[in-house]
């Protein structure tokens, strides 16, 4: 019976990320059901969450019937605006396709389908047993459920209440899904952190597919869906694989706008780079690093796109999207203050934090129990772009891993701690941050590499 | 065959093999350690998790009303994150807090709250008490 609540529960979000993705000024092209599955998965958990967060922001209850009655109302609206359109085109180039996949592509969808399910398992067979899984995301998502509201005020006095000031999109999902289910069971909140895994495979794949052969973009899902780190953290119910996935969205589908000029891209990319902001504070430093990127993009390789257009969506979208969410927690003075000010030189910082960061981030990086040899992989990639680049604007995801990489040292360096605590938090950091870039790293390398398996030849 | 096509092939290779090392402790965790404990109660998945610290906090809940304050008097006013068994108080700390929860539970320093239990964790005989103040 539980099973079925969370079934419907999950249903309910896909259903509603499905009606969000129809409003959108539709593709030139069909997309794929699978890809479409994806996106309305994680724009319902951004419907969901945002719909949550409002509502107790204008002092509605939260309810089970309060919440599925606003999703109900998008659901009517977009039957009612969209008619036939609502529902997908079964006259799709994709939908005549006929699938053959060779005996090794085979094999490599089994080990993908094997490692899905391992992490559903992990994930599902016991309560939360990470700490920042309940000290932080599932104890909000406890009060939340508990109060059937957000008490900004009780939650900025009480000094055991964990990371005011982190985003609250994925808690106020796992509230839905609690209501959903009558009670808190952390289980299966875990079984449903762990569905981001999967989708960001799934999208990983079709963005692959554009490109390359099947067989290709399988082995780059394979190797994806094989790093240790990932699959250990994808059954944890740690947001960094939520922010993985709105990261890989946004990226890609704004490099696709890049590539193809589709408007539906460039704005489905901000959405989702929006919706990262909401589920942890590195999506805002993303966001940063996004803009940074683009303004050098558009500068270095002039790609044929309207550049007026491109920036205000890219700056705007998500900047209205976090806007709530900045604004409260302001009013609430929920925030952390990350910088030192003037007591110490910022000279000095860098020269007492900037080795000992470099030194455990390179020194994990390489350890092959956690990210297998995508470290070296990346390093060789790199190089043989700098000699012979396949693909020149290959450099919008460099840009982005540097600048963001950029915004995670300049914290480790102006962060008023002392120096055994910055040591203590870059070892807590150092396996979880990386995650977040973990597909725009083999994207860059699989663009590098995979010259002679593109799909036209 | 091009020098890159190699390349391509041997780093998959590698990856490959240490992939399969990864499926290998995948599926022995699975018969080992999963599915046995996939089919046990609540209760007791919770004492594989925190084992007898869970009988505690089964204790404290019965003992501290819904909307009561506790304080734990563990943490120091300057927690020592060098310390050997920082993490391991901390831990009980904010595992206590969101067990319990709605009941509020403060650390040690935040003594004018006036709770009403004080809860003690001696780290001599790593016993946990509860005591009505």
């Amino acid at each position: 019976m539980l099973l079925l609540k969370f079934t419907l529960a999950v249903l309910s979000i896909i259903i509603t990320g499905y009606a969000v993705f129809r409003l959108f000024p539709g593709p030139k092209k069909e997309v794929p059901p699978g890809e479409v599955l994806c996106l309305s998965f994680g724009l319902g958990v951004g419907w969901v969450g945002l719909e949550a967060f409002l509502l107790t922001l204008f002092k509605y209850p939260l309810s089970l019937s309060s919440l599925v009655s606003f999703q109900a109302a998008l659901v009517i609206f977009a039957v009612l605006k969209l008619k036939k359109g609502f529902f997908c085109r079964c006259n799709a180039s994709w939908y005549k396709q006929k699938i053959y996949l060779s005996p090794l592509a085979i094999l490599f969808l089994a080990i993908i389908a094997w490692e899905i399910a391992y992490v559903f398992l992990k994930a599902s067979s016991l309560p939360f047993n990470a700490w920042d899984a309940w000290a932080s995301w599932g104890f909000k998502a406890k009060v939340f459920f508990q109060e059937r509201a957000f008490p900004a005020r009780y939650c900025a006095g009480f000094p055991g209440f964990p990371h005011p000031d982190y985003p609250v999109l994925i808690p106020f999902v796992e509230t839905y899904i609690y209501f959903f289910l009558g009670k808190i069971d952390e289980a299966l909140i875990k079984l449903f952190c762990s569905f981001f895994y999967a989708a960001t495979i799934s999208l990983f794949y079709y963005q692959l597919k554009k490109r390359f052969k099947a067989e290709f973009a399988l082995g780059g899902c394979l190797v994806l869906a094989t790093i240790p780190n990932l699959v250990n953290a994808a059954s944890t119910a740690y947001v960094d694989v939520p922010l993985a996935f709105y990261i890989t969205a946004g990226v890609l589908y704004i490099w696709r706008y890049l590539k193809e000029g589709d408007n539906f891209f460039l704005i489905l990319g901000t959405f989702f780079i929006g919706l990262g902001m909401w589920v942890k504070n590195e999506g805002f430093g993303f966001w940063l690093a996004l803009v940074l990127t683009c303004l050098v993009t558009c500068r270095l390789f002039k790609p044929e796109i309207d550049k007026k257009k491109f920036f205000s969506l890219i700056v705007l979208i998500p900047a209205l999207i976090y806007l709530p969410w900045f604004l409260f927690k302001h009013y609430f003075r929920l925030g952390v203050t990350y910088f030192q000010g003037t007591a110490w030189n910022l000279g000095d910082l860098i020269k007492e934090r900037l080795p000992l960061a470099l030194n455990i981030w390179f020194g994990r990086g390489l350890d092959t129990g956690r990210w297998n040899i995508l470290g070296l992989g990346f390093i060789i990639a790199l190089a043989w772009f700098f000699i012979r680049p396949r693909e020149k604007l290959a450099w919008f995801f460099l840009l982005i891993i540097i600048f963001q990489l950029g915004f995670y040292f300049t914290v480790y360096i102006i962060w008023p701690i002392s120096l055994p605590d910055l040591e203590l938090q870059i070892f807590n950091s150092v396996d979880r941050l990386p995650l977040q870039l973990v597909t725009l790293v083999l994207f860059f390398i699989c663009l590098q590499a995979g010259d002679k398996w593109r799909a036209n030849c | 065959m091009p020098l890159e096509k190699k390349l391509v092939i041997v780093f998959f290779g590698i990856w490959c093999i240490l992939a399969f090392k990864l499926v290998i402790f995948q599926l022995q965790k699975t018969f080992t350690l999963l599915l046995p404990v996939y089919s046990l109660s609540l209760e007791e998945k919770q004492r594989v998790i925190d084992g007898d610290f869970y009988g505690f906090v089964k204790q404290c809940e019965a003992q501290i009303g819904l909307r009561e304050t506790a304080l734990f008097k563990v943490v120091p006013r300057e927690p020592d994150f060098r310390a050997a068994d920082w993490f391991l108080k901390e831990y009980f700390v904010g595992r206590l807090s969101y067990l319990l929860y709605p009941r509020k539970i403060l650390r040690g320093q935040n003594v004018t709250d006036k709770p009403g239990y004080s809860i003690t964790f001696d780290t001599d005989s790593r016993a946990l008490r509860l005591t009505r103040l």
